[in-house]
C-alpha cells in the first residue's frame, strides 16, 4: 500500500458503526424521496469508505438502476451478494438487474434460490415476495 | 382523509432495502463530518496515485452531499 493510500485510508478508518448506519439511512431516505443522484453520490462514497457494508451496496445498486446504469447496478448487486451469499434482498435486486440486461441464466439461478427460501418460510417479507412474483413474470415473459 | 401510497407502489426495489440507522442523528454529527470533509480535501491535495485520488474524491463528494443536506455549506473552492 502506498503512503498516499495509507494516509487516505487512515483518515477514513474512523467512521463509527452509528455513522455508517445514519449515512445509509440518509441515502435511503433520498431514494424514497426521488433524490436519486444525491443518494448515488452518498452511497458511492459510503461503499468506498466501508467496502464490506452490504446495505450500502444494495442501495447503491438500486440508485444505479434508477439512473438506468444497469451494468453498474448489476455489479453492485453482485458485490453485495458476494459479501453476503444468503441475502434475499441481494438476490432479488440482482435478479431485477440481470433481467434488465437479458441475463436469463443469472436471473433463473437466483429466482430458483429465492423460491426455495420462500417455500421454506425463510423469506417472509411481503414486499420481497411481491417483487419476486413480479420478476417471475418478467422472467417467463422474456 | 388523504391516502398515503404504500412504499412498494412507489418503489418496489427501495422497499426491500434494510431499514437501519437514524437520519435525525446526523445533525449531532455536523462538526465531526465537517472536520472530516476538511481533512479529506486536504489529503486530496497531497495525493498522487489515481486510486487514492478516486477514493478521496468519492468520500469528499459523499460528505459534501451530507453537509449540503444538513444545510452546512462547505466553502466553495476552499480546497480546490
Amino acid at each position: 500500500m502506498s503512503r498516499e493510500n495509507s494516509a487516505a485510508d487512515s483518515a477514513r478508518a474512523s467512521y463509527s458503526k452509528e455513522e455508517q448506519l445514519d449515512i445509509y439511512a440518509l441515502a435511503k431516505m433520498c431514494l424514497e424521496t426521488g433524490q436519486i443522484k444525491r443518494a448515488e453520490v452518498i452511497l458511492r462514497g459510503l461503499t468506498t469508505v466501508v467496502p464490506d457494508f452490504v446495505p450500502g451496496w444494495l442501495a447503491l445498486s438500486v440508485a444505479q438502476s434508477s439512473l438506468s446504469d444497469m451494468d453498474a447496478a448489476y455489479e453492485s448487486a453482485r458485490h453485495a451478494l458476494k459479501l453476503q451469499t444468503d441475502s434475499p434482498a441481494a438476490m432479488i435486486i440482482l435478479v431485477t438487474t440481470a433481467l434488465s440486461l437479458g441475463d436469463q441464466s443469472t436471473a433463473g439461478t437466483y429466482l430458483g434460490e429465492l423460491k426455495d427460501l420462500i417455500d421454506q418460510g425463510v423469506v417472509n417479507d411481503p414486499n420481497l415476495i411481491r417483487l419476486f412474483k413480479m420478476q417471475m413474470v418478467r422472467y417467463h415473459g422474456q | 382523509m388523504a391516502l398515503t401510497p404504500e412504499p412498494f407502489s412507489l418503489s418496489p426495489l427501495v422497499s426491500v432495502l434494510p431499514t437501519v440507522g437514524n437520519v435525525s442523528r446526523l445533525e449531532s454529527l455536523v462538526s465531526s463530518l465537517f472536520a472530516r470533509y476538511e481533512t479529506v480535501e486536504a489529503l486530496r491535495e497531497d495525493t498522487d496515485t489515481p486510486e487514492a485520488r478516486t477514493k478521496l474524491a468519492n468520500e469528499a463528494a459523499m460528505l459534501r452531499q451530507i453537509l449540503d443536506w444538513l444545510a452546512v455549506q462547505p466553502e466553495e473552492g476552499a480546497h480546490e
